[in-house]
């Protein structure tokens, strides 16, 4: 039996601590593809931002996206609640709130990381180390939580939740990362093909930890490959389809297989992405297809709201 | 670190008796601390206190604002009693809470105490815990408190005495769980030897006696424990118990009245609960029959729990029972209910509504102890030897004004048991409250219980929201257990 308000905080805590660890990615892959870029060319660090899609708010707060500016905004600000360090002592209280519900292991580890980032910023390391070094951690320790939850939880519907929350979370954030590379990374269409736009490609491929397979399964790098990765892979645990699939699974174990309205948007999505290919996507529109996909995601999100947590769907008896 | 210049000074000491000779009962524990290497023990305390952090044990600070986190302080010396005087503590706990409960009941019912003249009417009528919804109310078993935390203390030649009985929704026993988790990891070897009784099946015993006080043919009732959310000071228990026991942990707006049963929102729908364990106080539970503007309840749980197709642990009303007043009585419920002679005595109570009594605790207020009677928490209390002439004067006017409202006693010499001050060891007053499961028929109390310690020099309050800290304790069972060793 599990309560609609913990099956929220459930859903919440996975989306949050997936959010801080994709942004810890971003970050992490920004700053070594700066690194590796020749010294005359400008450091992009903008389109860090993008993907948030919260540039307005950084820019009442920060004014230029330097290199500082987007790594202090996007790890430590403490009032921006999709910094890594909100994010992370959000998923923290929650977690906080449902002792009952969280195995011990996954709390300690929960409740060490939700503490790390503040605690870290009051370290007089050198900044930019000490924000590298964070990434990692927040990598390796994100994937040690789901690695808990994996071993020590049952796989009842409080299970299900986190892998929704998580899987739907990621999903939206691969497509964020797409639509950055596509119109902020490169906006000079002239540049498609250099060496810049392939180096650009292959830290996408890295901050997915996609590289490899992509190497392996596809070659040398061509976009519209990368994107038939990104978007289309059933195998990749990052790619889209991937994700998608994932949730409706879970879903319907909530549900103990019956459908639902959740269950037939995503279903729906997926099916629409099987139907296509890479090059139909590109061809189609990049900029009006991830447009599509991130309103459905909000539409998933929603309907998840409905069906399962809000007060009026939930009095129809037993 | 060792105990050489430990002085019990004129106080009983838990573990050695007025030569300084540790106890026989403390003897393994007493040798096992002074054979560590220096600066072992309190490397074992700070890694106890860094684990509770981790574990998140923290309780939240009253009146701090959000985010005041702390632990309880918790000190690595467990205080030890010995099996055979356990027995006896056991014995009149159960005996006083069965009294107690057939006294609730009898209030609720034909109040024959009183038709008998054993205790006057005004005592329960003039009890803030009373409460007259509850008349004629049968719960399941005739159990009224299910779950009770009295409080014992000892004074200085070591006799224990009931302090008073915390029948509404005490709290503390998660500490006791979790005490001895660490304990066990900081003293596996001497806690194997010493044959400590154990404390780790208290979820199983609280469950079962949950089943058996459910509502009439249930197979396998849904529980869940009723918590005022996560800011309550008490929450990280809530939360534990809940997991400990396998309940449901709900907050009031999780739960629904639909006409006969109160239901659980989930991802299914409602779902029917048969059995909670509510940490809220008796006036949040309802706001249909008690205060109005409570959200922490839930509207017609009293309905279901009137027509049986919900049972409450505890049930409402038992707060009538949890007055210092009727304390005082609780002997007399023993002999009239049970024909029996208390086991375990009673701090001898004076009544200020009595007048004679008013006058005497007014002439003696620097001797006694003046406590309200309908507060617990240790507020509001004056203990007179400690305060200044101010503060009794101030409480003089208080006891005028409002006699029946207060109750005195003399002001005991509490015992002591050494804490770790930083290298070395000093006396604090301790007090002790073992945790009471009663089923009806029956009843199961949890070996020791939790030991609380004034841990500021010579203070005698002990209570957490006023700086208290605790310690493990175990009752030990002594011969057999030296012999392995």
């Amino acid at each position: 039996m599990l309560l609609s308000r913990v099956a929220d905080n459930i859903y919440w805590m996975s989306r949050y601590i997936e959010r801080a660890s994709n942004i810890a990615r971003f970050l992490e892959v920004s700053y070594q593809l700066n690194l590796d870029q020749s010294s005359g060319d400008q450091e992009q660090w903008g389109p860090l931002i993008e993907i948030t899609g919260d540039m307005a708010i950084f820019k009442a707060r920060y004014g230029a996206p330097t290199r500082d500016n987007v790594m202090h905004f996007l790890m430590f600000n403490p009032e921006y609640p999709n910094s890594i360090s909100r994010c992370l002592s959000t998923a923290r209280s929650i977690a906080k709130g449902m002792r009952e519900t969280v195995s011990d292991d996954m709390f300690r580890e929960i409740n060490a990381l939700g503490k790390r980032v503040p605690e870290t910023s009051r370290e007089k390391a050198q900044f930019h180390t000490r924000v590298f070094q964070l990434c990692r951690e927040i990598k390796r320790d994100a994937m040690l939580i789901e690695a808990m939850a994996s071993e020590t939880i049952e796989r009842g519907q409080g299970y299900h939740f986190w892998r929704v929350g998580r899987y739907l979370e990621r999903a939206d954030k691969t497509s964020r990362l797409l639509h950055v590379k596509y119109f902020h990374l490169l906006p000079d269409l002239d540049a498609v093909g250099t060496p810049m736009d392939d180096l650009q490609w292959s830290a996408v491929l890295d901050s997915m930890d996609a590289r490899e397979t992509y190497i392996r399964t596809r070659g040398l790098i061509v976009p519209d490959k990368v994107v038939d990765l990104m978007v289309l892979d059933q195998g990749h645990p990052r790619a889209i389809l991937f994700c998608l699939n994932a949730v409706v699974e879970s879903l319907y174990r909530i549900t103990r297989d019956k459908p639902g309205e959740p269950h037939r948007i995503v279903e729906q999505l997926c099916e629409k992405l099987l139907a296509m290919s890479a090059k139909e996507i590109i061809k189609f529109g990049m900029n009006e297809f991830i447009d599509d996909l991130q309103l459905s995601f909000n539409e998933v999100n929603n309907a998840i709201h409905t069906h399962f947590i809000s007060p009026k769907a939930v009095t129809g008896g037993v | 670190m060792n105990f050489e210049a430990y002085e019990t000074e004129a106080f009983f000491d838990e573990l050695f008796d007025n030569q300084g000779h540790s106890r026989e009962s403390a003897k393994l524990l007493v040798n096992a601390i002074e054979s560590l290497a220096e600066g072992d023990l309190l490397k074992r305390q700070e890694a106890s206190e860094r684990a509770m952090h981790s574990m998140g044990i923290t309780f939240n600070v009253y009146g701090s604002g959000e985010g005041t986190e702390r632990t309880i302080p918790f000190d690595i010396v467990p205080r030890i009693i010995d099996g055979k005087e356990w027995d006896v503590v056991e014995a009149g706990l159960k005996q006083r809470i069965k009294a107690v409960n057939r006294f609730i009941d009898d209030i609720y019912h034909d109040r024959n105490i009183i038709a008998d003249g054993v205790i006057p009417e005004w005592i329960f009528t003039s009890s803030k815990g009373y409460l007259p919804q509850c008349q004629g109310l049968n719960p399941p078993k005739g159990v009224w408190a299910h779950v009770t935390g009295t409080d014992l203390v000892r004074d200085n030649k070591g006799t224990f005495y009931v302090l008073e009985d915390n029948l509404r929704v005490p709290s503390g026993v998660s500490y006791v769980l979790l005490n001895r988790t660490l304990m066990k990891r900081n003293f596996p070897e001497v806690f194997h030897k010493s044959r400590v009784r154990r404390v780790v099946d208290y979820p199983d015993q609280f469950m079962k006696m949950l089943h058996h006080v459910a509502p009439e043919g249930i197979d396998r009732p849904n529980v869940a424990v009723l918590t005022p959310g996560i800011y309550n000071s008490a929450y990280f228990e809530h939360a534990f118990l809940a997991q400990q026991m396998g309940a449901l942990l709900v907050e009031g707006h999780d739960l629904v009245y639909d006409g006969k049963y109160v239901c659980a929102r989930t991802v299914e729908g409602l779902v029917r609960i048969d059995i909670i364990y509510r940490r809220i106080d008796d006036e949040f539970l309802d706001p249909e029959v008690f205060r109005e503007d409570s959200y922490l309840g839930c509207a017609g749980m009293m309905k279901a729990f009137r027509e049986g197709t919900l049972t409450l642990a505890n049930a409402p009303g038992t707060g009538v029972a949890d007055d210092k007043v009727v304390y005082a009585f609780v002997p007399d419920m023993i002999k009239y209910y049970l024909g029996e002679d208390p086991l375990l005595p009673s701090v001898p109570t004076h009544l200020c509504c009595d007048d004679e009594s008013l006058e005497y605790t007014l002439d003696n207020l620097d001797k006694l102890v003046v406590k309200p009677a309908s507060e617990s928490g240790g507020y509001g209390m004056l203990i007179g030897p400690k305060a200044s002439q101010k503060e009794r004067d101030n409480f003089a006017r208080a006891l005028r004004k409002d006699p029946r409202n207060y109750i005195s006693q003399p002001t005991l010499s509490l015992s002591r048991a050494p804490v770790v001050v930083n290298d070395h060891f000093e006396g604090r007053h301790v007090d002790l409250r073992p945790f009471i499961l009663h089923r009806g028929d029956d009843s199961y109390v949890l070996p020791g219980g939790l030991t609380r310690v004034a841990l500021k020099k010579g203070s005698l309050v002990v209570n957490s929201s006023q700086g208290g800290g605790t310690k493990d304790t175990w009752v030990v069972d002594q011969g057999t257990g030296q012999e392995v060793a």
